[in-house]
Order: structure tokens, then C-alpha cells, then sequence
């Protein structure tokens, strides 16, 4: 496909119509600065083929100002040798016309033809999507797309895949993916996409079959079990009809009766045994009874012999004791003479040493009596003074203080009396010895002196009275104070029991010197008497009175002291000890001598009566006749214990020989068999009974036929898993086929593409490989890196890489939809801006090479860039508004 | 002069693991059925007793429904009915019969023996020699002792045992129980009643297997009858007919299918078949799709209109033709693997079955997608 000319009106900033024409058809550059419009023709193109002229999804067309415009677009190209005109005006009058040298169409039609031709889509309604534009989209690359390989090449893969398959010259199949969709899907409903492992209904199926199966296991296991029992009971029921009929343990129970009968017998003889045994006992009992009483006899008589020999005995211990009762009786005279004679001689001893004693005594007291006359004699004298210095001890005492007193008051009353003599009225008499004159009611001695220191009378009988009166002032009170001092000195002076103040003196004086006497008395009287003179005097009168005692005695004891001489006292004494203790033995033993013939006549005595009382009983015929009868009793029973020892042991012998507990443990064993047997029979009963009830039951479930039904239940069970079976073995068969035909295929397919991409990938990367996904679009890239081989998803490489990729696959889809007989028409706008210059540079040989074989517009902003393509850039800018006419 | 109904081999609670379920149940069902018709056959010909030659229940452990239903199916002969217990319902200790008899299950009518001897019918003038079977298998001969057992002068002599007899029947009989071929003369007998083989069969004049009265397998041995047996007196030759009893015709047949009219012919055949038919239907050879559709319509129809239908088609290759290729539109790789299943069926063994399998699929999903979406 070639555009020959390209004309806009309307359009965008092209608000004035706007022409290029001059195509190249090989590379055509276009060149233009922002804004300038290259996008806006890239657009107008886009516009022209892909939007429908009546959509109104495409306002973007309608210049800014212009609000009532109608964007027109016109174009003409080339496909083939057929030339088309194809104008389309938007919006405002919405119109398609298509012409070309065979005819020509409008509307609908022609953008159906158009859609036709160049492998597009339409969109039913809106706008055009990228989704639509099938090989165009492809191939025309918008700005900043050129990168997005995928997408693009999925909205052309119907496309492309029937280019390959054209060129291949073989067709895939036109129902295979679908297929393989439906086979995959169904083999899904029976095998896991996995593994293939049984799932869904084929999974249920095998699953049914496995729980039917073991079902049947289990019944076939109760019919086998049902079985088993039916052929136990009938051998049981056998065994027990048989045992019913012939019980086995009759045979025991023979064998029992018999061991009863033997038992029996046995237990007679054993009875017979026992008699014969109580006999031999009884006699041997009557033997020895009757050699008992024998030997009772035979003892008595030992007895009386010994009774005789003790008799014997006894009377000479009689005579002995006789004897020496006499002879001990008469020493003992003997000792008392000599006793006797010993204390007399003793009393004589004593009687001497007494008058020795008691003379001694006698003058000693003598002396000590003297002794205590004399000091009796000064003690009591001393007691005398003392006693009567203590009476003068015991007048009033007189204190210092009392003395100075007195001696004070003294000479007061002596001053106070001289002062009132003093002052005083004297009054003299001088009268007649009868006068009968009376001073205050006083005598008046004829003649007398008085000093009158009051108030007085004088009266004289038959004259009158003369009354005195004391004429000194101070007299009154010298009288006063003269009375009271004396009235204080009396008053001390009674006190002190004195009549004056000498005497006071002088009993002071005498008191003195009576303490000093007195303690010269008493301490005289300590010397004398110690313990006082009472017990001085009682001990003389003590030893007076045992002198006088001592003299008696004295006078008694002296004839005696002077009869003979006199031995020692102790040695009488102990003579006497000696004597007294040997007469006390001899007492004692004639005392026990005595006792003792006593004792051995008695004896003798009671040996007599004894001995004759036996002798009495010996020699009496009863016994006689017992000892007889006891002889006879003896044999008698002697011959009888051996006769019956000889039958009893030959019942013994027998009773051993026919082995007692054998015959015992037979009874036991028949007796256990017999039990064991029986027990074992109803068992038997038992478990047939059993056995009977279960099969009963068992049968009425109709087990085997249950069986028979679950066999038919497991047949259809396998039935329908091999169906399933085969099914998803034949499914899981296609699958494989089928997907080994379409990889095969798509091998085959791939083929020529994998060239045409080879051959520009190599002007890029040399000697890389570009792998092709099922779905056509690039896969893993492998090429010769910095760093040797290296290999990536090209999804993971640089944005430039990819942009160049990008353009060198979809020119290798161009290459192909061409050899396929497509129409193709490679438009660039603005792609490869992320190219570094040296990948430019290969990519403009690429873009070049492609030119060869397609038409490329190439639009770009950097015109210097792209010097080198070789051929002359057209600038948009520099046209922009104007007509243009055609070339540059 | 007697006259008796021989019959035997009733297999009553045999299941069919074959058939589908249902269809299984209804043969079981049919056994009992079948019996309540001899019955009234016995009745319609006045006979004197039917005799059952052993094997009345398949098993010893049927539901105490069946027995019950069985019992009930005797009603319609007033008897008796002479019943030896067979190698499947031996008379064991405890059993199917030990079992109707302990719970009081079996009718007045019917003379079940148990024990061998010979029962007396003084007013049908006959002795019945009967042999049952008290263990599941014997290798003894039960009936040699007919030979010396005396029955009462003038008394037709009725042998009736369940076994096999000796040399004459091929291998396929159930049960060693032996029985000696010339024991209809050796033991003087005017009738000897068998059961065990499942075919109505004679072995001599006096010697006879009535068969099953209702087929239960797929084995052309004629099945389905009972025998009415005339014994004009002693010693004359029984005169025996054989009285059609099945419900079922039991029919198994295979065919090779070559071209496509042989479609047809197995079409048409089984366009035959009506409710009594049980068939067993194997199919070999080769078919075109069309044929398989056609095939497949024909079996679908038959297996409605039959009692049960069993189809093998195991060894039936699918083999489409160009033209079938064509119609399925089978283009590019898919088209090659239908050439490759049609190359794989050609070989042998299991392969060849799962190549015919998945080139049957494949061509119904083709057949499926056909009215989609075609592209030039």
C-alpha cells in the first residue's frame, strides 16, 4: 500500500485545507517542530481509515475556533496496481466516499471495504479503539507506542496468523483452538490439568466403586462367616446327636462304680481293722493292768523291807541321841560351878576399885570445896558494894546543864536579895519575950531583924497594928523579880530532889566516885564468880552434898576392899564372859539334843506302827488271792495280744495291697471326667443354641442374596468407572494429539516470521535470537552482551531497546503480511526518541532495508537525526497554512 | 397311570450383575413370577405332583421377602409339590430351608425332603426315589442307592435328583455331584426328574433335565421349560412334553459390521426386539460415523423397547470416511490427528479401543461445532 497524496480541511490547526502529496514510495520523512502538526496529519490519517464518518466520538478533529467546521480528510493510495481516493468528512457533514478506477462506494460501504482491505476492524459504535485497528494498529505506530509490542500484536493476530499461514501454504486448524478449548474443558470434568489424577465425576465414579467393592469384601466376608457357621453347626450338631445318643461319659461312670464298689469294700475291712486293732488295745490294756497290779503287790512288799531297814536305823539313832543328851548334861554342871565362881571374884575385883576410886574422889572435892567457900566469901562481898553503890547510883542524876542553871539562878536571886536588902525597910525587934507580937499574922521572935520589902502588919496584941509600907520605888519589883527567880530555883531544885544547890554539888561528886567503885566491884566480882554467885554457891553445895554421898559409900565398901585381895577387874570380867558363854553353848546344845531324841523316838515310833500296819496287810489272804489272779490275768491277755496282732496285720497288708488313694484319685478322675464331659455337652448345647440364634438372624437378612445385589451394584459401579475410564483416557489421547499438532503447527508457522525477524534483528544486535510466543510476540531475546551470552523477556528490557525491538518486529510482521499479499504502510511518528545515536544508526539501515518493500512515514521533531536516510525531509511547519501544491 | 410336572433349577434370588439395577431386579422378580405360571400350568394339567429337581434358591441366604413371595407363588397348585433341596439350597444345617421350616414358611403342599428315601403317593400310584443334596458338594453318586430300594408292587418308580450325570453333559455343569447315566436302568426306575443342568435336556427315554423354567443366562441351551411327564404304567416309555415357561428370551449374538449395509441388518434386528427379549449384543468390524450415528440410534431404541440390552462395541472401529472428514471441516492439525486415531486403531489391543474412543469424541465435538463460526 502506498498514499500518493494526503489532504486535510478542517482539521485541527489546519483550519485552511492543507496537501502533501509527492509520496515517496520508500521512506518519506517528515519534519516539523512541536505543535507543528505531524501528529495532526498522523491523526488525519488514523481519522481517515479507522473512525466512522458519522461518529461523533471525534470532536479532537474540529479546530479550536471553529466550532460549526467539518473536518475533512482525503487521501489517495495504491494497493497493488489499483488506485482508491478515499475522503471523509467528520462532524458537521459526516460523509465517506471511496473511488477508485472499478467503481466506487459511500457510506457504511465503503468504510467496510476499506476496513477490508487494510485489515481493520470498524467499531460498532464511538469511537475507534485500539482494539479495532488490527494490522494498521500494528504498523502504525503512535507517539510513544512503539514500545508496546503485545497488545498490538493480539489485536492483529487473526491477521497475521492467516498471512503465515498463507505463506506457509498449510492452514491451522479452523476449529483447533476451540477444540482443544472443548477437550481440555472435558478432560477437566475427569482429570486434574495437573497430574491427570481422577477428579470430578470420575473421581465420584472410582470412589463409588472403591465403597461398593468394600461392601462386598465385607459381605462376602459375613457369607463366608455365614458359611463357616452353617458348616460348624453341622458338625457340632453331629457331635452332639452322636454324644446324645452314646454319651460319652457313661463309660466313666462305669469306671466310677466300680472304684465305688472297691471303697466300699475297702471300708469294711477297714472297719474290720479298726475293731480288730480296739481288741488287741483292750487286751494289751488287761496285761498291763494285770502286770501293774503285780508290781503294786511286789512294791508293798519292797516297802515293808524297807520299813524294817528304817526301823533299824532309826532306834540306833535313838540310842545315839540318848548318849549324848546325858553327856552334854553334865558338862554343863560343870560350867556353871565355874561360872559362879568366876563372878564372885569379879564382884570383888569391882568392890576394891570403888574404895580407890571414891578415897581419890573424896579429897579432891575436899580441896575444891575450900576453893569455893573463899571465892563464895569475896563475891559476896564484892556484891555487897556494888550493891550499894548502886543505891547511890540511883539518886537523881544531875545534868551539866541543870548545875550551870542552878549556879545562874543562885546568883540571881543572891544578886536580887542584896538589891532588896538593900532597898528594904528593916525592921528590928526588940521586944519582950511575950509580947505576942505578930508580924503579918506571924510570930515575932523578941529579937529580930526583918527587912520588910512589902506591905506588912505588925500587930500587937492590945496596942494595935502597925501597918509598913516599903518605901522604895523599885522595891515592889526587885520583890518581884526576886520571887520569881527563887520560885524558878525552888521550882529546879524539887526537880532535882534538892534542897539546895550544894547538895546538888555534892551529889554530883559522890555519883562519880560511886560509878568508879562499882566497876571496880563488878569486875572483881566477874573474877570471883563468873557465872554469878547463885551458881557458885550451887556448885558448892553440889559437891558438899556428893562428898557426903562419897563418904557413905566409902564407909560401906571399906570392909569389903580390905577382906581379900582383889583380882583385876577386866581380867575377872572377862573370865566370867568366857565362862557365861560356854555355859550358854552347852545350854543349847542340850537343848538340841533333847529336841532331837524327841524327834528320832517319834520316828521310831511312827517306823513301828508303820512297819507293822504293812506287815498286818501282807500277810493277809486277800492279797494273796489278788496276787494270784493277777498272774493269771497277765498270760491270759499276753496270748490274746498276739492272736489278734497277727489278724490285724494281715487285714492291714490287705487294706495297703488294694492302694486305698489310687482307688480314691480313680474316683476323683471319673468323677472330674464325668463333669468335664458333661459340661462339655452343654456347651455344646449352649453353642449350638448360639450358634443356631445367629445364623437365624444372619439368614433372615438374606445376606447372600444382599451379596448377589451388591456384586450387581459393584459390576455397574466398574461399569461406569470404566466408562469414565476410557472416556478420560480417550480425552487425555486427543488432548495430547491435538496439542502436539497445534505446537507442531505453530513450529511451522513461526517459520517464516522467525526469518523476516532474524534478518533485521541482525542489523541491531549480530548473531541474536528473538524467541516468538505462541500468541507472535516477542519472547526472550539472546544475544552477544558486554559480558558474553545473555538472555531476558524483552518485557524486562530498556525502554529504548524495547522501542527498537518494537519497530524491528512489527517491520518483520510487515515483511510478512506483505508476502502474504496484505497491504501494509509503515508509519512512525516519533518513535525511537530513547534511541542512543548508535542504535540509530543501525536502525536507520533497518528502516532503510524495510523501505525496500514498504512505504514508511517516518514523522519526527529532530530532522537532524535523520540526515542520513537518504532522502530529502519534508517540513510541515514551513507548508503549514499554506496550499501546497506537491513537492517540496 | 401318572402324570407329573418336572421342573427344577428355579434359582430363586439370583441377581443379575450384568444388567443395570433396575433391570436386574425386574429378572430376579420375573424367577418368582415364572414359578406362580407353573403353578398354574400344574393346575391347567391335572397332574399328580410337580417334581422339583433341586436348586429352587440360588442361595442359601435369600431375604425372608423372597422366601416369602416364593411360598406364596405355590399357592396356585393344590400340590404337592416334591421338592429336593439341590447344591445351591442343600439341605445343610442351617440354610435357606432349614431356615422356612423353623419359621414355618413352607406350605402343606409342598413335600420337601430332606433326607434320601422314598416317599409313597399311593393314589397317584407312584414312589418317589428322591436324592437330595445335604452338602453343597458330594463326588458320591446320591443315587446308587436307588438301585436297591425297594418300592411297593405295582407303584411306578420316580427317581428325582439334582446333579450331573456322568460323561454325557460338557464340562460346564456347577457341581461335581455325580450321577451314573444308566441310573434309570440300573436302578429300575420309569422316570428319572434332574436338575442341575439349566437346559431342557434329554439323556434317554427315562432319563430327562427339565432346565430352568426361566433362563438366566445368555446360553443357548433351551432354557425355559418344564416337562409334563405321562407314565401310561410301569415300564412303558414316559411320553414327555416340554411346556414353554419363560418370561424372558435370553438371546446373546455377535455380528461383524463391514459396510454400511450391515448397519442396517443389525438395525433392523434389533428393531425386532420387544419386551420379553434380554440381549447381549456384541459388535465388531469397522463403522463410518454415519454408521455410528445410526448404530447408536438403533441400540438407544432397542434398549427401550427390550427388557435389558447389553451392547459391547468394544472392537467396533470408528472409521470416518474422507466424506465424514470433510463434513466435520476437520482442517489443518486437527485433521491430521483424525488420521492419526484412524491409523492407531488399525493396531491391536487396548490402544486400538482408546484410538476408537477418542476418534468418536473428537467427531461428536466436531459434529457439535459445526454450525459455529466458519473462516475462509
Amino acid at each position: 500500500m502506498r498514499i500518493l497524496r494526503l489532504r486535510v480541511e478542517q482539521l485541527r490547526q489546519f483550519s485552511e485545507p492543507f496537501e502533501l502529496t509527492g509520496f515517496d514510495p520508500g521512506i518519506n520523512l517528515f519534519t516539523g517542530s512541536n505543535e507543528a502538526g505531524k501528529s495532526t496529519l498522523v491523526r488525519a490519517i488514523r481519522a481517515a481509515f479507522f473512525e466512522r464518518h458519522r461518529s461523533t466520538s471525534v470532536e479532537d478533529l474540529r479546530p479550536w475556533d471553529d466550532p460549526g467546521a467539518a473536518p475533512a480528510v482525503e487521501i489517495d493510495f495504491e494497493i497493488g496496481d489499483t488506485r482508491y481516493r478515499l475522503r471523509k468528512t467528520f462532524l458537521r457533514k459526516a460523509r465517506c466516499h471511496l473511488e477508485w478506477p472499478g467503481g466506487s462506494l459511500d457510506g457504511d460501504e465503503a468504510e467496510a471495504m476499506i476496513a477490508g482491505l487494510l485489515g481493520f476492524e470498524l467499531p460498532q459504535r464511538g469511537a475507534s479503539r485500539r482494539e479495532h485497528w488490527g494490522i494498521p494498529g500494528l504498523l502504525w505506530m503512535e507517539q510513544g507506542t512503539s514500545h508496546e509490542i503485545a497488545p498490538a500484536v493480539q489485536h492483529a493476530a487473526e491477521h497475521l496468523r492467516g498471512a503465515l499461514e498463507r505463506c506457509v501454504g498449510e492452514v491451522a486448524s479452523s476449529q483447533g483452538d476451540a477444540l482443544i478449548a472443548r477437550v481440555r474443558d472435558e478432560r477437566g470434568r475427569l482429570l486434574t490439568a495437573a497430574v491427570g489424577r481422577p477428579t470430578g465425576d470420575y473421581q465420584q465414579a472410582l470412589e463409588a466403586l472403591a465403597s461398593a467393592e468394600a461392601t462386598l469384601r465385607q459381605l462376602d466376608e459375613r457369607v463366608a462367616q455365614y458359611q463357616a457357621d452353617v458348616d460348624q453347626l453341622a458338625e457340632l450338631t453331629a457331635i452332639h446327636a452322636a454324644e446324645s445318643r452314646d454319651p460319652p461319659w457313661e463309660a466313666a461312670e462305669a469306671g466310677r462304680a466300680e472304684a465305688e464298689r472297691a471303697l466300699a469294700a475297702l471300708a469294711t475291712l477297714r472297719a474290720e481293722l479298726t475293731g480288730t486293732e480296739a481288741s488287741v488295745a483292750a487286751a494289751r490294756l488287761r496285761h498291763q493292768l494285770a502286770l501293774g497290779r503285780l508290781a503294786a503287790i511286789e512294791e508293798r512288799r519292797a516297802q515293808l523291807r524297807h520299813r524294817e531297814h528304817e526301823l533299824t536305823e532309826v532306834s540306833r539313832r535313838a540310842e545315839i541321841a540318848r548318849l549324848a543328851c546325858d553327856a552334854r548334861g553334865r558338862d554343863r554342871a560343870e560350867a556353871q560351878d565355874r561360872l559362879h565362881a568366876a563372878t564372885e571374884a569379879l564382884a570383888r575385883a569391882r568392890s576394891a576399885e570403888l574404895h580407890a576410886e571414891l578415897s581419890g574422889r573424896i579429897d579432891a572435892t575436899g580441896h575444891t570445896l575450900e576453893a569455893l567457900a573463899q571465892a563464895l566469901g569475896q563475891a559476896e562481898r564484892e556484891h555487897e558494894r556494888v550493891l550499894a553503890l548502886q543505891r547511890i547510883g540511883n539518886e537523881r542524876m544531875v545534868t551539866r546543864a541543870d548545875l550551870d542553871r542552878l549556879r545562874e539562878l543562885q546568883a540571881s536571886v543572891g544578886a536580887l536579895r542584896v538589891r532588896q536588902e538593900a532597898a528594904a525597910t528593916r525592921l528590928r525587934f526588940a521586944l519582950r519575950d511575950d509580947s505576942g507580937v505578930t508580924l503579918d499574922d506571924g510570930r515575932v521572935s523578941p529579937r529580930e531583924e526583918r527587912l520588910l520589902s512589902a506591905a506588912a502588919e505588925v500587930h500587937i496584941p492590945g496596942i494595935g497594928s502597925l501597918h509598913i509600907l516599903p518605901g522604895g520605888t523599885d522595891l515592889a519589883t526587885i520583890g518581884l523579880q526576886l520571887a520569881e527567880a527563887q520560885d524558878a530555883l525552888e521550882t529546879l531544885l524539887r526537880g532535882l530532889d534538892a534542897a539546895s544547890v550544894d547538895e546538888i554539888e555534892a551529889r554530883r561528886v559522890r555519883h562519880e566516885q560511886a560509878a568508879v567503885e562499882r566497876r571496880q566491884a563488878e569486875r572483881l566480882l566477874a573474877a570471883v564468880a563468873p557465872e554469878g554467885i547463885d551458881a557458885l554457891r550451887l556448885r558448892r553445895d553440889a559437891l558438899a552434898a556428893q562428898q557426903v554421898r562419897d563418904q557413905e559409900r566409902l564407909a560401906v565398901l571399906s570392909p569389903l576392899a580390905e577382906a581379900a585381895e582383889a583380882p583385876d577387874v577386866a581380867t575377872a570380867m572377862a573370865r566370867c564372859e568366857a565362862l557365861r558363854a560356854r555355859l550358854d553353848s552347852h545350854d543349847r546344845e542340850t537343848q538340841e539334843l533333847a529336841a532331837r531324841l524327841l524327834r528320832v523316838e517319834a520316828d521310831l515310833a511312827n517306823a513301828l506302827r508303820e512297819r507293822d500296819a504293812l506287815r498286818d496287810t501282807l500277810e493277809s489272804d486277800a492279797l494273796l488271792q489278788e496276787e494270784r489272779e493277777a498272774l493269771h490275768m497277765r498270760d491270759e491277755a499276753a496270748v490274746l495280744v498276739a492272736t489278734l496282732e497277727r489278724e490285724s496285720t494281715h487285714r492291714r497288708d490287705q487294706l495297703q495291697e488294694a492302694r486305698p488313694d489310687i482307688l480314691e484319685q480313680d474316683l476323683e478322675r471319673y468323677r472330674l471326667s464325668i463333669a468335664r464331659m458333661r459340661q462339655a455337652f452343654d456347651e455344646l448345647t449352649e453353642r449350638i443354641h448360639r450358634l443356631r440364634g445367629r445364623l437365624d438372624e444372619t439368614g433372615a437378612q438374606g445376606l447372600e442374596e444382599e451379596r448377589a445385589l451388591q456384586a450387581a451394584r459393584v459390576a455397574a459401579a466398574t461399569r461406569r468407572a470404566r466408562e469414565l475410564e476410557r472416556r478420560a483416557r480417550a480425552l487425555d489421547l486427543l488432548l495430547q494429539l491435538l496439542e502436539d499438532g497445534r505446537r507442531d503447527l505453530t513450529r511451522r508457522l513461526h517459520a517464516p516470521l522467525r526469518h523476516r525477524l532474524t534478518h533485521y534483528l541482525h542489523l541491531l544486535f549480530p548473531r541474536a535470537e528473538l524467541s516468538l510466543g505462541e500468541d507472535l510476540a516477542p519472547g526472550r531475546l539472546k544475544r552477544e552482551g558486554s559480558r558474553g551470552a545473555e538472555s531476558g523477556e524483552v518485557e524486562d528490557l530498556s525502554h529504548g531497546a524495547r522501542e527498537q525491538l518494537g519497530v524491528i518486529t512489527r517491520l518483520a510482521y510487515a515483511d510478512l503480511l506483505r508476502e502474504a499479499g496484505r497491504p501494509t504502510l509503515v508509519i512512525l511518528d516519533d518513535a525511537l526518541v530513547h534511541t542512543d545515536v548508535a542504535r540509530l544508526a543501525a536502525m536507520k539501515r533497518v528502516l532503510f532495508d524495510a523501505s525496500r518493500r514498504h512505504q514508511v512515514l517516518i514523522f519526527t521533531c529532530h530532522p537532524g537525526a535523520w540526515r542520513d536516510l537518504g532522502v530529502a525531509p519534508q517540513a510541515i511547519e514551513s507548508r503549514r497554512g499554506t496550499r501546497a501544491a506537491g513537492d517540496s | 397311570m401318572a402324570r407329573f410336572l418336572h421342573t427344577a433349577d428355579w434359582q430363586i434370588g439370583r441377581q443379575f450383575a450384568q444388567f443395570p439395577p433396575e433391570d436386574g431386579a425386574a429378572l430376579a422378580e420375573a424367577r418368582i413370577a415364572t414359578v406362580a405360571a407353573l403353578a398354574q400350568l400344574a393346575t391347567t394339567h391335572r397332574v399328580d405332583a410337580v417334581l422339583v429337581a433341586g436348586d429352587t434358591f440360588d442361595v442359601q441366604n435369600v431375604a425372608s421377602r423372597t422366601l416369602r413371595q416364593l411360598m406364596s407363588a405355590l399357592a396356585g397348585y393344590a400340590g404337592p409339590w416334591v421338592v429336593i433341596p439341590g447344591n445351591h439350597d442343600a439341605a445343610l444345617a442351617e440354610g435357606v430351608w432349614a431356615r422356612a421350616v423353623r419359621d414355618d414358611l413352607v406350605p402343606a403342599n409342598l413335600r420337601l425332603v430332606t433326607t434320601p428315601g422314598v416317599m409313597d403317593f399311593p393314589d397317584a400310584g407312584f414312589s418317589v426315589l428322591a436324592a437330595p443334596l445335604t452338602q453343597r458338594q458330594t463326588h458320591d453318586d446320591l443315587t446308587a442307592w436307588f438301585d436297591g430300594a425297594a418300592t411297593l408292587p405295582g407303584r411306578l418308580r420316580i427317581g428325582l435328583a439334582h446333579g450331573s450325570v456322568q460323561g454325557i453333559l460338557a464340562d460346564e455343569v456347577d457341581s461335581p455331584n455325580p450321577i451314573a447315566p444308566d441310573r434309570a436302568t440300573s436302578a429300575r426306575l420309569d422316570y428319572l426328574s434332574l436338575g442341575d443342568w439349566h437346559g431342557c435336556r434329554r439323556i434317554d427315554d427315562r432319563t430327562w433335565y427339565a432346565g430352568t423354567p426361566e433362563p438366566d443366562r445368555f446360553k443357548a441351551n433351551e432354557p425355559g421349560h418344564a416337562l409334563l411327564v405321562d407314565l401310561p404304567h410301569a415300564g412303558a416309555v414316559p411320553t414327555v412334553t416340554r411346556l414353554a415357561t419363560a418370561r424372558f428370551t435370553w438371546t446373546a449374538w455377535e455380528a461383524r459390521l463391514e459396510v454400511g449395509s450391515d448397519v442396517d441388518l443389525v438395525s433392523a434386528r434389533l428393531a425386532g426386539l420387544g419386551a420379553a427379549d434380554v440381549v447381549s449384543v456384541k459388535l465388531s468390524g469397522r463403522v463410518d460415523l454415519g454408521g455410528m450415528a445410526r448404530l447408536r440410534q438403533a441400540l438407544a431404541r432397542a434398549e427401550a423397547a427390550s427388557r435389558s440390552l447389553l451392547h459391547d462395541l468394544a472392537e467396533l472401529q470408528l472409521l470416518p470416511t474422507d466424506e465424514d472428514i470433510a463434513a466435520l471441516a476437520a482442517d489443518g492439525y486437527v485433521g491430521e490427528v483424525i488420521t492419526a486415531l484412524r491409523l492407531r486403531q488399525e493396531t491391536a489391543g487396548e490402544d486400538a479401543g482408546l484410538a476408537a474412543e477418542a476418534l468418536g469424541l473428537l467427531a461428536e465435538m466436531l459434529a457439535d461445532a459445526r454450525p459455529g463460526e466458519r473462516r475462509t
